[in-house]
């Protein structure tokens, strides 16, 4: 009778659902590009971060009526270079998470099982023999399954828990990071907006300069060493085509170079000022399509890197859904590491496009 | 209107309003270095908007953390009746040894 009930016990416990190894394997895969990949926007957030304090302290100061060439109150101790709070704690983030992976890692590996087969199997033994109780090899082998079996399904019901308490908790820290992804690119927009609006006052600023020189001349004689005025015209119209887009600049586009007939004559003098005019005004727009690129490049980049973190999301989500069938993640490692090389492209780009914009 | 959108507009409204200052091939140069200031004071108030923003969400994630830890640290990996069940069959194989002992010594 025991041994049918021993039997019978041991069925329910093998046809039990195991973990989900093959889920908890995609997602971990998942989280370890994502998480591998964040250092690279952690610099970029800390950084921005950075100049939103530098701009702050920068307006303090402004506010500062009387001059005072020292802090106003004591700073708080800081040690140089040491990591802005919010930079810090997102990444104490994902540590935790890492630990908390390793942790279900753990319960899936299951070295318990193995420990508590041998225990089970030592106590049998120990048993054995004492005031003459004998216990047969195939009952002892027995003991030892069950008690193995009894552990595979704690560990079970331990991950289950452990995931549907955790799970929810790294969701709400995922939700932080996106929002977090996206105030960063406003933040960069905001910035962007700015120098791209006074780089484009100081162009309007040096072509206003360039038509009021034009015009105080009378325009070269056919014969003379000196370029065309309608060749600049046309080089200054190709030079301006990136900003004519720009508000105002898309009604007055393009800017005329008129010569005044009763004005002085053309000289070397005026020429090269025209030179180093246009070539200014040159390297202005070069500054300013740079500045463009930068931002695009980031939002490509944002985007692939938001885009693993909903992945990451996705797969802890099917991990926290997975019953006894495993499901279909195949693609999103796949996916998730092109992803990843989608990121460090674009931050390439962004770099290329920061040396552009200097 | 939600207030994120209400603010982008108003935003968008304003930069176009300093640009068309900042651009214009007529404004004066006081009147251009009224909208530079302008243009930095509402470029800082949203940063700063944004930045108390991130504060926020940073006292959030670090109770998250705090919740997580506490998660890891419930997960009992090692069974705690192995500890009791390896402890016993010491004490059962240290007593039949003195079992076997007293009864080689009565014999």
């Amino acid at each position: 009778m025991k041994q049918i009930l021993i039997v019978c016990l041991s069925f329910f416990i093998f046809s039990c659902a195991g973990i989900p190894t093959e889920a908890l394997n995609t997602y971990k895969t998942s989280f370890n590009s994502f998480n591998a990949t964040s250092d690279e926007f952690l610099v970029q957030f800390g950084q921005t971060i950075k100049w939103i304090k530098d701009r702050e302290a920068e307006q303090q100061g402004r506010k500062q009526r009387v001059y005072q060439p020292y802090p106003k109150a004591l700073p708080d101790s800081k040690p140089v270079g040491a990591i802005d709070p919010n930079v810090a704690e997102m990444r104490r983030a994902l540590q935790v998470i890492s630990k908390y992976n390793d942790t279900l890692t753990a319960l899936a590996e299951g070295k318990s099982i193995e420990a508590v087969g041998n225990t089970a199997s030592g106590l049998t033994n120990a048993l054995n023999g004492l005031a003459g109780l004998t216990i047969a090899a195939p009952v002892a082998n027995l003991v030892a399954t069950v008690a193995q079996e009894l552990e595979r399904a704690r560990l079970r019901e331990e991950f289950r828990n452990a995931l549907a308490k955790g799970a929810p908790i790294i969701n709400q820290m995922f939700v932080i990071f996106e929002e977090n992804i996206k105030t960063h690119y406003n933040n960069n927009v905001l910035f962007a907006n700015e120098r791209r609006t006074l780089i484009v006052e100081e162009i309007i600023d040096e072509v206003t300069l360039l038509q009021k020189l034009v015009k105080a001349h009378k325009a070269p004689a056919p014969d003379d060493k000196f370029k065309e005025v309608s060749g600049r015209q046309k080089a200054l119209n190709n030079i301006l085509v990136p900003i004519s887009k720009e508000a105002v600049v898309k009604d007055a586009y393009p800017y005329p170079l008129q010569t005044n007939s009763t004005g002085h004559d053309w000289t070397p003098s005026v020429e090269s000022n025209l030179t180093a005019s246009i070539e200014q005004i040159q390297q202005n727009v070069e500054s300013y399509s740079a500045e463009i690129d930068r931002i695009n490049a980031l939002a490509k980049s944002l985007t692939a890197y938001k885009g693993m973190l909903d992945t990451t999301k996705n797969c802890l989500d099917k991990l926290l859904a997975a019953g006894e069938e495993a499901p279909q993640l195949l693609w999103q490692a796949e996916y998730i590491l092109g992803l990843a090389f989608q990121v460090k492209q674009n931050l390439a780009e962004i770099r290329r496009a920061e040396i552009a914009a200097r | 209107m939600s207030n994120a959108k209400s603010i982008k507009d108003t935003y968008d409204d304003s930069l176009l309003e300093i640009q068309k200052v900042l651009f214009s091939q007529e404004a004066t140069p006081e009147k251009k270095e009224v909208a530079r200031q302008s243009l930095k004071d509402l470029t800082t108030a949203l940063l700063l908007h944004n930045l108390h923003t991130i504060e926020g969400r940073t006292a959030i994630l670090s109770a998250l953390i705090v919740e997580l830890q506490e998660v890891i640290n419930s997960v009992q990996i090692e069974n705690p009746l192995n500890k009791i069940a390896a402890d016993l069959t010491v004490v059962i194989t240290r007593a039949k040894d003195l079992f076997k002992e007293e009864k080689e010594q009565i014999s």
